[in-house]
């Protein structure tokens, strides 16, 4: 694993079951999140964009064990953390599965260990690899050892700022008792004075005075109310921070500073974001690289500046046509996507895109698109990558 | 500590500023003390004092003199019965309440955490509970208990809780979705602490709130039961019998105005007391609403 990547999905998904009659039986999955994968740098910003209701939230809630997976790997900082939040039988179960059979599996189809090093295809999991086949049994042994630990060790690293100023702080709860919640959980001070110190720190960092302390969230505005989130956030030190939709429910001329002070709080502490919005207009703004999502699965990822000079997806094209432009002489016309997004219930066949797609072909219905390199560092899933222009 | 001291005081404050929460916590104290002094009052009746002496073996109702300062109806003395129905309206009311309330909160939040199928029997039933029509069913279950005002009470806690069972279980419900309870699990904030620190601050309080007011209601619908005649014994130290006396009185009201003016000037009372006290309550614990 490159030492610079800070966080690794692999094929993540997460189904909620729809449940029905008096036995509550599983009658259908809600495909909230369906095969996704990509990685963050340490200290870049990621924007995961797409329409209401594709699954970002989800996605980043999956990551940070806010909602159980049902599937996938998530590698925090070169360690796979995806059993920590699972239950000891549920561990083994996953352990089992993603090394050990895997593994063996490998090992009888290529007939040799370091054949099998060799095919597969990321740094960790080769890494993995090896250190399974000096040891296997220890290898496990020493995963299932890591796992409580893993859990608070996770938590300090990876954060997240919620989307609705309002409900995501305790009304009952005053701001030094929100703020300093993660400081004591993580037992990260002595005593209340260093409580009090590290509390009135955080609050100056996020741009609050030390007055507020003893104040409700109902007195500050929505804007400061996200301050009082971020402030949340950060007094673990965290190394991620998941971003949903931190600036939607706020005013343009506030959100303008709150983005600016991620931003700066993003150099300060070094920090890594995985930002979630709806519209390419605000990633645009600060994300290194982006990931388009479209009901459930990711269908195009590359960095920022590829991304707008270069659109290979057409649902990518599309959004990027409802940018408002505010350059009369370079007037792209708008792309109407046409119906609405369809459930993620029932997706579509073949390329989930294709009911809306504007150049879509009678193969699209019936073959799924690989999500693949197109070009260096651009990843598309689409079959006609590049034909839809603006 | 001192934070919370000078808390309460900038709450006291408030809540003596505020002249409905002062009405409300006057009457209350008023009801408490002539319950406390009943004896003191309206003195006490040999080995029953929850029954009301007789003082005249006429059934015509006699006005009220110096003797008998609210008069007497049915041969019984109505200052007794109100000043001793103080206490009755008490023990009705906070048993009822509480009884009510803990079954309530019991099946709300049982149905709340399991979910499943647990959540869809219990709240069937609940919904069994609420189509039965209250009166005829406290009317059917007192003629099977039988005549009393315990019967009463378990009449009303049995058709009672379902109310605060559907309130706690929304507000759970509600607030296991809240952000900020997501937020503390992010935070590596363990399961039962979010429960006690963040799910039943937000979801006990208005059941508390419900609660209070709701003790007068049960004192008046007790009281209609035993006006209707399936209540309390007949001479039991309770508003609602005293106005049953009246029954036979409705024509000749210029007879018999004191037997239900001065129980029922009692109960107005007592129900306006615990609503403004509920009131009070609620500004107390919701932050929101403390400016
Ligand atoms: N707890 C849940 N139970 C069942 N279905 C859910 C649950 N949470 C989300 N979903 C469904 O999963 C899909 C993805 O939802 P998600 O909230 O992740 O979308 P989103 O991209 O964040 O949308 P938005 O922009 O509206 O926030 C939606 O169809 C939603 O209805
Ligand atoms: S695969 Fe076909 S339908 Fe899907 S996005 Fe590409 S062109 Fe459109
Ligand atoms: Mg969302």
């Amino acid at each position: 694993m490159q030492n610079n990547t800070l966080l690794k999905v692999n094929n993540l998904v997460k189904y909620f079951p729809v449940k029905a009659g008096v036995f509550r039986k599983t009658i259908a999955q809600v495909k909230a999140v369906d095969d996704v994968s990509f990685e963050v740098k340490k200290g870049e910003t990621v924007g995961l964009v797409g329409e209401s209701g594709c699954g970002k939230t989800t996605a980043g809630m999956s990551i940070l064990r806010l909602y159980e997976p049902t599937a996938g790997q998530i590698i925090l900082d070169g360690k796979d953390t995806s059993y920590y939040f699972l239950s000891r039988r549920k561990a083994k179960k996953f352990l089992k599965k993603q090394y050990t059979e895997k593994f063996e599996k490998m090992k009888q189809k290529y007939s040799s260990e370091d054949q099998v090093i060799k095919n597969l295809n990321d740094e960790f999991n080769k890494q993995a690899a090896k250190d399974y086949f000096e040891n296997p049994h220890k290898f496990i042994e020493k995963m299932m050892d890591m796992r409580i630990k893993g859990r608070s060790e996770f938590r300090r690293k990876a954060q997240m700022i919620f989307q609705d100023p309002y409900s995501s702080l305790n009304p009952r709860h005053r701001v030094k008792t929100i703020v300093g919640e993660g400081a004591k959980i993580n037992e990260l001070v002595e005593n209340k004075d260093e409580l009090k110190a590290m509390i009135e720190d955080i609050l100056k960092k996020v741009g609050l005075s030390v007055d507020h302390m003893s104040r409700f969230p109902h007195e500050f505005s929505g804007g400061q109310r996200q301050r009082i989130g971020i402030a949340r956030a950060l007094i673990l030190k965290p190394e991620l921070i998941v971003c949903d939709e931190a600036v939607s429910a706020l005013d343009v001329s506030i959100q303008a500073q709150i983005l600016n002070l991620l931003n700066s709080l993003q150099k300060e502490f070094n920090l890594t974001f995985l930002f979630i919005a709806h519209d390419l207009a605000v990633v645009k703004h600060i994300s290194d690289r982006v990931a388009v999502m479209y009901l459930g699965k990711i269908v195009e990822y590359t960095t920022k500046d590829q991304l707008f000079e270069k659109p290979l997806h057409p649902y990518t094209v599309a959004l990027m046509s409802a940018i408002p432009n505010p350059d009369p002489e370079n007037k792209s016309h708008r792309i109407i996507l046409e119906g609405d997004v369809p459930s993620p219930i029932n997706p579509p066949s073949g390329c989930p895109f294709h009911p809306r797609c504007p150049i879509a072909k009678d193969v699209c219905s019936k073959e799924v698109p690989q999500f693949k390199e197109i070009e260096e560092g651009h990843k598309v899933a689409c079959l006609f990558p590049g034909k839809l222009k603006r | 500590m001192a934070q919370k001291i000078s808390d309460f005081r900038k709450l006291s404050k408030k809540f003596l500023r505020n002249g409905t929460a002062i009405l409300g916590i006057a009457l209350l104290s008023f009801f408490i003390v002539i319950a406390i002094f009943a004896p003191f009052i309206a003195g006490e009746n040999g080995d029953n004092p929850y029954q009301i002496p007789r003082v005249s073996w006429s059934s015509k109702p006699i006005a009220p003199t110096a003797e008998h300062p609210f008069g007497v109806i049915g041969g019984r003395d109505i200052f007794y019965g109100v000043i001793w129905g103080t206490r009755t309206a008490f023990q009705l009311g906070l048993i009822i309440a509480s009884c009510a309330a803990v079954i309530g909160i019991l099946i709300g939040s049982v149905s709340a955490y399991f979910g499943g199928w647990v959540d869809e029997v219990l709240m069937r039933i609940v919904d069994i509970f609420m189509s039965i029509p209250f009166l005829v069913a406290a009317i059917i279950l007192t003629t099977i208990l039988g005549k009393g005002l315990d019967k009463v009470m378990m009449a009303l806690i049995v058709f009672g809780w379902m109310s605060t069972a559907r309130l706690i279980r929304g507000n759970i419900l509600q607030a296991r979705e809240e952000q900020y309870v997501l937020a503390a699990k992010a935070l590596g904030q363990k399961n039962f602490i979010i429960i006690v620190k963040h799910i039943i601050p937000n979801t006990i309080f208005p059941v508390v709130v419900q609660m209070s007011m709701r003790i007068g209601s049960y004192v008046i619908t007790a009281a209609g039961l035993s006006f209707l005649g399936i209540g309390a014994e007949p001479g039991y130290a309770d508003w609602g019998t005293i106005l049953s006396y009246s029954r036979n009185w409705m024509t000749m009201l210029d007879q018999s105005w004191f037997a239900i003016v001065f129980p029922g000037t009692a109960m107005v009372l007592f129900v306006l007391a615990w609503n403004l006290v509920g009131d009070a309550l609620r500004d107390i614990f919701d932050p929101r609403l403390r400016n």
